[in-house]
């Protein structure tokens, strides 16, 4: 069982978090549920309704679509998180590749704190928009170099 | 001594290349100009005598005037430090054409010369202080102007001694050749400084950035002045202050012809007289001007010479002996090209770069000749016209003093605006869309408009033709009352209710189908009315309608629209009944919602009250909408407490707040009862606030000051918050409390010890989250402090500046600083700027937390003392790096978890932490055991 500093260690390593204050975090990790997964445990399916995103702190996850892996996951990365934005059925399955130990944060959970704290908040959307304008530039690139 | 002087002249890390350039070029710029200024004098003396001085000083006022035209013409988009290298070149070039024998023999080269030197003064000194203004910004030139100021007066000394000594050595004309040799290096010290800050000098442009009009974008130096009330202020402080060293020059000679005839004696008075008062304005540039920036600011600065020839020139009017007129001289050449010289440099730190270049010369140049010359005039006709004696003079002096301290004092309040505005300008200006539809041909078009729009704009547009009434738009608002979109369709649905006729009833029939009750109550409403009454005997069909929500429509139809007669169609009191009887096939979730919408409609008194408190509790949010938006329209007092406790539910809060906020004035003492009360849940508490500042009046100041001592950071951080609000948008409340100062010391306090934390913590991996967690506390420190300081100054401005002092560019930090700077009030200054100015020095901390009543911690000690204090997360960090850094001295106060948890109750997260180190320490052990 980790510790409330760990967790805050844990999370601030992550980048989505990076931007939220430490004080933040330990809002976060006070909401934030440490989950098991064997081998090849399902965290969740193709189509599910979102009720959580997950902060891999060891072990494995790879993400399929119709049967195929489209991107393994590691110690560190998150997993889940746009759907818990956006409400949309999951992409993609996620199937652990080997015992991963993980944080769950719950979408109701997670909601509940953000609205009594706008400087998370503020910080998510640093982080989002810095996600996006890359995703943007990655593929403006090429189109500017051709 | 070294560090002495390094205190003395306080140039900083990083500056020092640049300041010793910029002090060696303004030496030798002014060196120059004294020793071709004494060149000049000689020549033009011996040849013409000093009778012909006044033609020349009209060719002056002539000649400068045009070069300056010309000038700010060529170097509007030319880089300063550029245009000084051209300068130097055309200046050097100039000299070595003056030297030739055929050029020198000229009669009217002494007039061309005595011109020259003239303009060449006023060109290359302007050019200078633009390259300074680029090169620092508003912090840094408060304190290093002066020092440049001090190489300047150097300068004018080392000048006058290389001409006495130069001259019968090398002889007089053969000083050019020293001159273009010391021309030479200005030029490359110019070349070097433009290299060396071609950074800052960037962040200069874009620090004062803004977007040019047309008009500025075209217009000339003399025009962007003219339509600048700062500009124009700033010509007037220069000119008034040129009349006057100009009339203090005249008299000072006339003084001294009257009281020393013989003309030798005279010589030698005025060589001692000058060579002291250089270095009277040496030692005022040296110790008093810089000090005097910084402690009092550009204001006492401009207006400590004026005031100080106002005071000269009355002891003169009373006692006119030679030496009261020296000290009224004295008084002018101490201040003038010291204090008075800095202060006019900073009054152009505000202004666009762009601006600046444009008009700064044409300023310097034209405005000091053509003031030379008004002197002259004034001089004139004081003298010779009038036949006054030069004492009289004074007299005149004394009344332009005047007039100059006033013209300062609006000089520095718009010296201050202009540091507001380009920290403001960095807001977005709104468009505001007003459209008037009154007459036919608007109508028409938005008509036509209805019928093309999508949704959104639809909306939109029905927002703005609300209430007209027009046959055009029929058809397009039956169209869209049509629409899937609620809104589009209310709204559409209200404007048809009121056309007079021609409503095509049968066309909305389908409506009736909808689940939306709003939707279905206005058809009905349509439906049962003849133009736009409603008739109650048409409700009849509706009221037994097999469908639920028409029912309901023609209840709420009735409730709202009907007059008394109608209204008694409906008893309330049978609705219940009415509703679950008729149909009986809803379930009760979707009958709960029926009910709950007629909220809407029912009058106030006992049988809404009921419902609104049956349904506030009910398990359904939209039903617990429904009963707080009934609540903000009803405000029935039994609601009070429940909705404030409904705070606490995020889906709720925003309508909440919306429903408390409409009681107004009536519900404050309620909230204050739940806001002061620290057992009322935190999410209730720290929600209160966003309420008060919807009521904003002096009992909703007062309960929210009543809280910022509360030792809950993020409440005290929410009352701050929304007071600012509160005084943002309305002025006459009184905030001066004496509670609200003391949190202001609190606030300064608290975030010097975070910077004496964060200068104190040992870089290490271990120490990483606690170093963060103590910027970020001082961070939110500032802020509060920041708030608090908007309670007692204008907040937008004040909050404009705390965000520029985030700003990644160093120009713009500096720009809020220095306002800041004009705006505290002495007392609270020096702490504020004690924080926000240049970088954290250690020195600064300790003697700001000894004058503040703590102490500066050593590292490690800092540990026991964040460990032990009341911040709950900073104790658990701390006590996290005791044992991540390994600080086995303070393992002490880990064992505390061993017996006195219980002490932590309040403190979760220092429980939580010293529990789990506890663990860790406990599993360390036991492996140390078994490897022994």
């Amino acid at each position: 069982m980790l510790s409330t500093i760990e967790r805050v260690l844990a999370l601030e390593k992550n980048e989505l978090f990076a931007e939220i204050s430490t004080e933040g975090l330990a809002h976060l990790a006070a909401i934030a549920e440490e989950v098991e997964f064997h081998a090849n445990e399902s965290l969740f399916e193709e189509g599910a309704i979102p009720d959580a995103c997950y902060l891999i702190l060891a072990g494995g996850v790879d993400l399929t679509r119709s049967g195929r892996t489209e991107l393994s996951v590691g110690p560190g990365e998150d997993l889940g998180v746009w759907a818990l934005f956006d409400g949309e059925p999951r992409a993609f399955s996620a199937k652990a590749t080997a015992n991963t130990h993980a944080l769950r944060i719950g979408q109701e959970e997670f909601y509940d704190l953000l609205s009594d704290h706008t400087d998370i908040v503020q910080s998510l959307f640093r982080t989002l928009v810095r996600r996006i304008r890359r995703v943007l530039s990655e593929q403006a690139s090429p189109a500017g170099q051709a | 001594m070294k560090r002495w002087l390094q205190k003395l002249l306080d140039i900083r890390e990083g500056e020092r290349a640049t300041t010793f350039a910029m002090i060696t070029y303004i030496f030798l710029i002014i060196a120059v100009l004294t020793m071709v200024k004494s060149v000049r004098q000689s020549l033009f003396l011996q040849k013409f005598g000093a009778a012909s001085l006044p033609y020349v000083y009209l060719m002056i006022a002539a000649v400068a005037g045009t070069i300056a035209t010309i000038y700010q013409r060529f170097a509007k988009n030319v880089p300063v430090h550029r245009l000084i290298v051209w300068t130097m070149g055309f200046v050097i070039l100039n000299l070595l054409i003056f030297r030739l024998p055929v050029v020198a023999a000229w009669e009217p080269m002494a007039y061309v010369l005595y011109v020259w030197v003239a303009v060449y003064g006023i060109l290359t000194t302007a050019q200078f202080w633009l390259l300074a203004n680029e090169v620092y910004d508003p912090r840094q030139a408060k304190r290093l102007f002066a020092i440049l100021g001090t190489g300047a007066t150097l300068g004018g000394i080392a000048g006058g001694y290389i001409t006495q000594y130069g001259a019968p050595v090398l002889g007089t004309e053969n000083l050019l050749f020293v001159s273009v040799a010391m021309i030479v290096v200005c030029a490359a010290l110019a070349i070097y400084v433009g290299r060396a800050e071609a950074g800052r000098i960037q962040d200069a442009a874009r620090a004062l950035r803004y977007k040019a009009s047309a008009a500025e974008k075209t217009a000339g130096g003399f025009r962007l002045i003219w339509e600048s009330r700062y500009l124009k202020l700033v010509m007037a402080v220069i000119s008034i202050s040129i009349i006057i060293a100009t009339v203090v020059d005249n008299q000072f000679s006339f003084v001294v012809q009257e009281h020393i005839p013989d003309k030798d004696a005279k010589t030698a008075f005025f060589g001692q007289f000058f060579t002291w008062l250089g270095w009277i304005g040496f030692l005022t540039q040296f110790f008093v001007t810089g000090r005097l920036v910084r402690r009092f600011g550009i204001g006492v600065a401009m207006a400590i010479l004026p005031v100080a020839l106002f005071l000269g020139s009355g002891v003169f009017v009373l006692v006119p002996m030679l030496s009261t007129g020296v000290l009224v001289k004295i008084a002018d050449g101490a201040f003038r090209y010291t204090t008075h010289k800095a202060s006019l440099e900073l009054l152009y730190l505000p202004i666009p770069v762009g601006v600046k270049n444009k008009t700064k010369t044409f300023i310097d140049v034209f405005t000091d000749r053509f003031s030379k010359g008004i002197a002259a005039l004034l001089v004139l006709l004081v003298t010779s016209v009038l036949g006054f004696e030069y004492t009289a003079l004074s007299w005149f002096m004394m009344g332009l003093a005047l007039l100059w301290i006033v013209v300062t004092i609006f000089a520095r309040r718009e010296y201050v605006a202009a540091f507001r505005d380009s920290l403001m300008r960095r807001r977005i200006d709104e468009d505001e869309l007003i459209l008037s539809p009154t007459d036919a041909a608007t109508v028409d078009a938005m008509a036509e408009a209805l019928n093309r729009a999508d949704d959104m704009r639809a909306a939109r547009l029905l927002e703005l033709i609300s209430g007209v009434k027009s046959p055009v738009l029929v058809t397009p608002l039956v169209r869209l009352a049509q629409s899937q979109n609620p809104i589009v369709s209310i709204r559409a649905l209200d404007l048809l209710a009121l056309q007079d006729s021609g409503v095509p009833a049968v066309q909305l029939l389908g409506l009736l189908d909808r689940t939306d009750v709003e939707v279905v109550s206005r058809v009905v409403r349509i439906l049962c009315s003849d133009g736009a009454r409603l008739k109650p005997v048409r409700l009849g069909p509706y009221l037994a309608d097999d469908r639920p929500v028409v029912r309901l429509g023609a209840v709420m139809a009735a409730l709202r629209y009907g007059d008394d007669a109608a209204g008694d169609i409906v008893d309330p009191e049978t609705l219940e009944r009415f509703l679950t009887d008729s149909g009986g096939q809803e379930d009760r979730r979707q009958l709960d919602r029926l009910m709950a919408s007629l909220l809407r409609a029912l009058p106030p008194g006992p049988i809404a009250t009921n419902y609104m408190q049956r349904f506030l509790n009910s398990d359904d949010p939209e039903v617990r909408l429904e009963a707080i938006r009934a609540a903000a329209r009803l405000r029935p007092r039994e609601l009070v407490e429940p909705l404030v406790r409904a705070l606490a539910d995020r889906r709720l809060r925003y309508r909440v707040r919306d429903a408390l906020a409409a009681y107004g004035e009536s519900v404050i003492g309620t909230l204050a009862d739940y806001f002061q009360d620290r057992r009322t849940p935190r999410a209730v508490r720290f929600h209160i606030p966003r309420v008060l500042e919807r009521i904003p009046c002096q009992r909703a100041v007062d309960v929210l000051v009543s809280v910022v001592s509360d030792p809950d950071e993020s409440v005290r951080f929410a009352a701050l918050r929304s007071l600012g609000r509160i005084r943002s948008q309305n002025g006459g409340l009184v905030y001066t409390h004496e509670v609200l100062q003391q949190k202001l010391r609190e606030e300064i306090a608290k975030s010097y010890r975070y910077q004496d934390w964060q200068l104190g913590v040992s870089a290490t991996d271990a120490t990483a989250l606690l170093r963060k967690t103590l910027a970020e506390k001082y961070w939110k420190a500032t802020d509060r402090l920041f708030r608090l300081l908007a309670m007692q100054h204008p907040p937008d401005d004040v909050y404009a500046a705390a965000r520029a002092l985030r700003s990644p560019n160093p120009r713009i930090r500096a720009n809020a600083v220095e306002y800041l700077d004009n705006i505290l009030a002495p007392g609270d200054k020096r702490w504020v700027l004690g924080l926000v100015d240049d970088r954290p020095s250690r020195e600064r901390i300790e003697r700001a937390l000894k004058e503040l009543g703590d102490e500066s911690t050593p590292w490690p000690a800092l540990l026991e003392r964040q460990a032990q204090g009341p911040d709950d997360w900073l104790a658990a960090c701390a006590l996290y790096t005791i044992w991540a850094d390994r600080q086995t001295a303070l393992f002490h106060l880990l064992d505390k978890a061993d017996g006195s948890l219980a002490d932590w109750e309040d403190r979760p997260l220092t429980k939580e932490t010293l529990s789990a180190l506890r663990v860790k320490r406990a599993a360390t052990q036991s492996s140390h055991d078994t490897d022994r």
